[in-house]
């Protein structure tokens, strides 16, 4: 595949918003298309720091070159670091899953870096890991917030849902001195979107954005979101995110030390966080579904410490426990979350709560042997609707999906 | 405790040495002395390079303030990212072992960014190992120019000034034919509470950044090789994560070489002519030779082995049979992980009956697991305990666990 050119222009779709497109041609079509258009858009104030190097293509290309196994060629000058470090990504994707064979990657190297950026920028989704990064004090403080519209909770936002998003989040922004930074990208509906985000390019995404403003940047964080205890593979791990950093642009992630609940406890102490908190990967607007795991995860945690009626966005006062007691947790990779709250809320006095996520465990481990003839059983016409019926005896539903706008 | 003053001497104990000492004083002596004087010896050539910012001090000395629980206060101003960072640093620690409470550190704010030109050189960490050669070997956009090589630290401790004139004598004879800087640097780390610091769990990856930052004015990078494969990290094996938490504004701290592993980076160095007569891969013998016998050098000799090429590194020996690698005690299970790479390796190089001898120590090894804790309590009796050995001795050689003094 090859990046063919690169274009900075006035937005066709956001009047005072410049884009950054890159073309790319695939040796073989992909869902039958030859050609690719792949762009980065920002407000008119940010135009100058949008780069034209080779840097942000080669993060986001990468994952795809891997996918379809075609060579990656670039037509624009990349950063010595990135590309030597581009070697080491593939040899971990691979390490991963023997099937993401390395590819040969073409380009010119930057014959000068570039000159440095001075600002630090986080990713802020206006979730618990990004506020707890934008929190934490810092003796080299974080200037900028990049909130994306196209990323994985804003997928399939409307313009409007997108609006209200950035409203709540300009206005944390403006309380905590920092400057928001929106944008937008099509990165996931292009053939980047096909490949396996969870468990190898969510990074390769996620990183690209800033990195196409980075001649504003020296640094570049990313809210971790896994802890140390992660052995597996994860689309944004701390090691491959860390091989995005060019000579000029550190990227890294934060808060990899602290576990989940250490973390929502220490956002939880900020009103500002929490008249904004938004955890939900499903809603794409500004809302919390609460009918999700990890909506019900943090909702949980915030009850426990007392501070729920505070995050307007969970739009409930009080969590019913008998909901709290219903809940499934098919995933195992989150279960050692509830295996925290549940101290957690002792020590908080909230030995309800902590009963009730200890009967969902208990519930979800002992349903695990039959899952997978459930979920055959679902798919059967007339057994399937009765399955459903039988499941929602004994647990609530699981929103797995994006909610219709 | 208080890093009370920093100076920039002369050595006393190196000529043509430029040393960089902190005095230290700590809250509670408990038992040892109130003050200990850090120092770091660096040759006159780069005593320019020698920083004289808070940096090493909070990078070395924060794991001995964790170990003793005592806040760490500096006199000199602190880069804000390593500042920043050193929270991080704690927390990482606490999480793998939660009796290691965070502690305070008070110290101000480097703001400028303190000297002309600007750090430009790439430094690897290199103890002539299997790891190190193949960071220094790789072909490179941004090349490794400069070679840290540590005297003082993990398998250098003796203090023997013969002992490590040999080995940076080694080591400066393979950066020349490589074409890179060796900078050896001689630190008395492991005679401070520091040693006590728990290096291999704690302290370990700090200690090197100390060192490395004492230079930092020459470099905006300096190289790891990645000591684990990505699904091993934990508190020996250190984290990457963990690594780049000592960088500051100026100087980036790099773990690289993942996925790579050990047999893959063996062969890289087995190409080198200059790697492969200064190779050195031994915990052991505490100089620049090879020991031979310890499972570290036996691994290294079986790939060696099958590329042909162990008569050209310094084991002492032209070749090894499949017999003596059948009797390879393999004990530790992160060493096993290393040693299951070798049977494939031998076989895709022709050398079945080295794989097999690998396969038979490691099955072996396997077998005798449930009994271990009863013959480790049948050693200890006198009459019983001589003959366990006896008896053992019949199926395998005695593994090597013990340091082995350097020759003098």
């Amino acid at each position: 595949m090859n990046l063919a050119d690169v274009d900075v222009a006035a937005s066709p779709d956001r009047s005072g918003w410049t884009r950054l497109t890159g073309r790319v041609a695939y040796d073989a079509a992909q869902d039958g298309k030859r050609e690719e258009a792949y762009w980065f858009e920002f407000p008119d104030a940010y135009a100058g720091s949008i780069t034209t190097s080779g840097n942000p293509w080669l993060a986001c290309l990468l994952p795809v070159a891997v996918e379809i196994g075609e060579p990656l060629v670039l037509s624009r000058p990349v950063d010595p670091q990135m590309l030597d470090f581009a070697r080491d990504r593939l040899a971990i994707w691979h390490w991963w899953n023997p099937r993401s064979a390395p590819v040969r990657i073409e380009a010119d190297v930057e014959a000068a870096p570039a000159a440095a950026g001075r600002r630090t920028v986080s990713l802020f989704s206006g979730g618990v890991d990004s506020f707890y990064t934008v929190l934490t004090p810092r003796a080299w403080p974080i200037d900028d917030l990049l909130v994306i519209h196209g990323a994985f909770d804003l997928m399939y936002a409307k313009r409007e849902s997108f609006d209200r998003v950035q409203a709540r989040l300009q206005a944390a922004a403006d309380a905590l001195g920092k400057v928001l930074i929106p944008s937008a990208t099509n990165l996931l509906h292009t053939r980047l979107g096909a490949t396996d985000l969870s468990y190898m390019s969510q990074g390769s995404m996620m990183g690209s954005v800033p990195l196409a403003l980075e001649r504003r940047f020296a640094r570049i964080l990313i809210p971790s979101s896994i802890d140390l205890d992660w052995k597996e593979a994860w689309g944004t791990h701390p090691i491959t995110d860390a091989m995005l950093s060019t000579s000029a642009t550190i990227v890294a992630e934060d808060g990899l030390a602290a576990r989940r609940i250490e973390k929502t406890s220490f956002v939880a102490g900020s009103d500002v966080a929490l008249s904004s908190l938004r955890v939900c990967l499903f809603t794409g607007d500004e809302t919390n579904c609460m009918r999700c795991e990890k909506c019900l995860r943090a909702a949980i945690a915030l009850e426990a410490l007392g501070v729920l009626a505070r995050a307007p966005a969970f739009g409930t006062a009080k969590l019913d426990v008998r909901r709290v007691a219903r809940m499934p947790i098919g995933d195992p990779d989150v279960r050692h979350y509830y295996a925290e709250l549940i101290p957690y809320c002792r020590e908080r006095g909230r030995s309800d709560l902590a009963d009730a996520i200890a009967r969902s465990l208990l519930r979800a481990r002992l349903h695990d042997p039959f899952r997978s003839i459930v979920r055959r059983l679902r798919k059967v016409p007339g057994i399937g609707a009765a399955t459903r019926w039988l499941e929602s005896r004994v647990h609530d539903p699981g929103v797995t999906w994006h909610l219709p706008q | 405790m208080k890093l009370l003053r920093i100076d920039i001497d002369r050595s006393p104990d190196h000529p043509a040495a430029t040393r960089l000492s902190g005095v230290v004083r700590y809250d509670d002596p408990r038992g040892g002395p109130a003050e200990e004087t850090y120092w770091y010896d660096v040759p006159e050539a780069f005593a320019s390079s020698i920083s004289d910012s808070g940096n090493p001090w909070l990078a070395g000395l924060l794991p001995v303030a964790v170990a003793l629980g005592e806040p760490l206060a500096l006199s000199r101003p602190v880069d804000p990212l390593l500042l920043d960072n050193a929270p991080e640093r704690m927390r990482v620690w606490q999480y793998w072992a939660p009796e290691r409470k965070p502690v305070e550190i008070e110290a101000d704010v480097l703001e400028a960014t303190g000297w002309p030109g600007g750090a430009a050189r790439t430094a690897s960490f290199f103890s002539g190992g299997v790891d190190s050669f193949h960071t220094a070997l790789v072909p490179r956009h941004v090349p490794v120019d400069d070679l840290l090589l540590v005297l003082g630290t993990f398998d250098l401790v003796s203090g023997h000034d013969a002992s490590y004139e040999r080995v940076r004598a080694n080591m400066q004879a393979a950066a020349d034919a490589i074409g890179k800087t060796l900078v050896p640097v001689t630190t008395n780390q492991m005679k401070t509470r520091m040693a006590a610091s728990d290096p291999k769990h704690l302290a370990g990856g700090s200690m090197l950044a100390a060192v490395a930052l004492a230079l930092e004015r020459r470099y905006a990078r300096v190289m790891t090789s990645a000591a684990a494969d990505p699904r091993g990290f934990d508190s020996a094996t250190g984290h990457p994560y963990l690594t780049a938490l000592h960088s500051t504004r100026h100087t980036r701290f790099l773990e690289e070489g993942f996925g790579c592993s050990r047999v893959a980076k063996t062969e890289v160095v087995a190409r080198s002519g200059a790697a492969l007569a200064a190779l050195r891969v031994c915990f052991m013998s505490g100089d620049e030779t090879n020991c031979g016998e310890c499972v570290k050098c036996l691994r290294t000799m079986v790939a060696l082995e099958a590329l042909g090429v162990l008569g050209r590194a310094p084991f002492g020996q032209a070749s090894l049979s499949p017999s003596r690698i059948a009797r390879i005690t393999v004990v530790d299970e992160r060493e096993r992980h290393y040693y299951e790479e070798l049977p494939p390796f031998c076989r895709k190089h022709g050398r079945a009956d080295l794989a097999e001898a690998v396969e038979r120590a490691l099955g072996r090894a396997r077998r005798h697991d449930r009994f271990r804790p009863f013959v480790r309590w049948l050693r200890r009796f006198p009459v019983v305990g001589p003959a366990t050995h006896r008896l053992e001795a019949l199926v395998q050689d005695e593994g090597r666990v013990d340091y082995r003094p350097p020759r003098e």
